[in-house]
């Protein structure tokens, strides 16, 4: 790989008995914009809080910047911008305040006026923070990890509990920091942010990362095959729907039956042949191209969601 | 050093425009000043004059309520950890809440000042420089007391029950209500123990 501007090293991070992160291990080159995709709870608002200086570490070794966030965390603070998960600012604030406010404690700036125009927050220049709407909210905070035109951004959970139209508002500014070449880390636990946003993705899953890779190599690596869904009025024995025709791999996930078929049309026909015989039948059927969400539901024999 | 300055401004706007500050702040200690001179003094200059000292006083012990209330709910809402990412110390934080506080108070206890003059025709107000230093020490102590209440509770709710475990004894055992001696021996003993009791006689004796 060419010359990272962050790496990871075996992390490891407890809080008390409860390991959060359990040897997380990944680079992320300059001008990428970088996902961990997961749960809540698994580890991945801790990682990116001890990159950012936050949290300390229990072991293992990071560096952004070619700093270490723990020894140089005063140098470390200049290069990089953050939006924090759970965080907010004093609600009597005003947004240019606030603006200018973070801009005075960097010696490079950018010019908030013009971070102020770009995220679309001008009518609401000089509107208190207790007044702004959520996804208000979340671009001010974006715009306020831009005040020092940081080396590295973080971003967690970028649209956590923001509705879809707001939360596409987001996508279209990260997508714009994407062209500019910026580096990014983000966290999200949603497919379509990973898979949208992302030149590569972590698969974070209790504390570990269970899989790497552009989101299209990820899928190819879920066998590159189409996925059914079934829903079936009994349950079937293990294994028996893995013996059908064209079947790569079948698991059970809530309920319901997910396979991976190289030929789709001839497994739905072995489908309903099979359940014909045992006199089962078929709820519902879905088919779809494989997604990150079955890379997921392969690794960790889960659904991910809200 | 710029920081701790651009920060202490924001705390004073961000203050000014909070109403439960200003009451606290501003209308309480001058309900306090009003009921001790209108009422408890009949409004005889020199009667005013003697309460002034204890009046001052609540005024400078109120400093640690608002101090260690905006501090928590700073930290409650994830408001610390913003400014934790940026290159802002937690020195410049702390420092800036307390010369914050301080720049606050100072014109309350100046109207104190001016209006036991104008409408209560109090004249010579004792020794001004001891009564300076005397409510400088007292407002950067109390306020610190609002800085360890602040670093010990983890809840605004548990921050309240707190500052009125700490706020009742202050006001009551310090002779900033009562006179000292007009309480039992036992009180009086426990009195010398808060650091009101000095804070109010001080004041007293230098105003008086």
């Amino acid at each position: 790989m060419g010359n990272p501007i962050l790496e990871v090293e075996n992390l490891v991070k407890s809080y008390g008995a409860v390991q959060a992160v359990r040897g997380v291990s990944f680079s992320v080159e300059e001008g990428e914009v970088f996902g961990l995709l997961g749960p809540n709870g698994a580890g991945k608002t801790s990682t990116v809080e001890i990159l950012e200086g936050l949290r300390d570490l229990d072991s293992g070794r990071v560096s952004v910047c070619g700093l270490d966030p723990q020894r140089d965390s005063q140098a470390l603070k200049h290069e990089i911008g953050a939006a924090l998960q759970s965080t907010s600012l004093p609600d009597k604030l005003r947004v240019m305040e606030a603006l200018r406010l973070f801009s005075s404690f960097y010696q490079r700036r950018r010019n908030p006026e013009e971070l102020l125009k770009r995220f679309g927050l001008e009518e609401k220049r000089n509107a208190f923070y207790s007044q702004l709407s959520g996804g208000q909210k979340q671009r001010l905070a974006l715009a306020m990890a831009l005040v020092n035109d940081p080396r590295v951004l973080f971003f967690d959970e970028p649209t956590a509990g923001l509705d879809p139209q707001v939360r596409r508002e987001i996508y279209d500014i990260i997508e714009e920091l994407k062209r500019e070449k910026k580096t990014i880390v983000m966290t999200t636990h949603y497919i379509e942010e990973a898979e949208r946003l992302c030149d590569r993705v972590a698969i974070v899953d209790h504390g570990k990362v269970v899989a790497l890779g552009t989101p299209r190599e990820l899928k190819t690596r879920s066998g590159g095959s189409t996925r059914i869904e079934v829903r079936l009025a009994k349950p079937e024995p293990d294994g028996a729907l893995r013996n059908l025709e064209g079947v790569a791999d079948a698991r059970e996930v809530d309920g319901a039956y997910v396979l991976h078929s190289h030929r789709p049309p001839q497994t739905i026909v072995a489908i309903v042949k099979h359940l014909e015989a045992q006199g089962n039948e078929l709820v519902s059927l879905e088919i779809a191209s494989p997604s990150l969400e079955d890379v997921f539901i392969e690794m960790t024999g889960r659904r991910l969601r809200d | 050093m710029r920081n701790f300055a651009t920060l202490t401004r924001m705390r004073i706007q961000l203050t000014l425009r909070n109403k439960m500050f200003l009451f606290f702040t501003v209308l309480m200690p001058f309900a306090f000043f009003f009921l001790y001179a209108g009422v408890f003094a009949k409004g005889q200059p020199l009667v005013v004059k003697f309460f002034l000292g204890p009046v001052v006083a609540l005024t400078v012990m109120g400093s640690f309520w608002g101090l260690s209330a905006a501090l928590v709910m700073f930290r409650e809402q994830g408001i610390l950890r913003r400014f934790h990412v940026t290159p802002v110390t937690a020195s410049d934080m702390l420092a800036s809440s307390v010369v914050a506080n301080y720049v606050l108070m100072f014109p309350t206890v100046l109207l104190e000042f001016v209006f036991a003059r104008s409408i209560f025709h109090v004249t010579n107000f004792g020794n001004l420089l001891a009564t300076f230093i005397l409510i400088s020490i007292g407002t950067v102590s109390f306020a610190s007391l609002g800085l360890v209440v602040a670093s010990v509770t983890n809840t605004m709710q548990e921050t309240q029950v707190i500052n009125q475990l700490l706020w009742l004894p202050l006001i009551f055992l310090s002779g900033a209500t009562f006179p000292l001696a007009f309480l039992p021996k036992v009180v009086q003993k426990v009195s010398l123990f808060l650091p009101a009791t000095y804070l109010v006689q001080g004041l007293g004796h230098a105003i008086f």
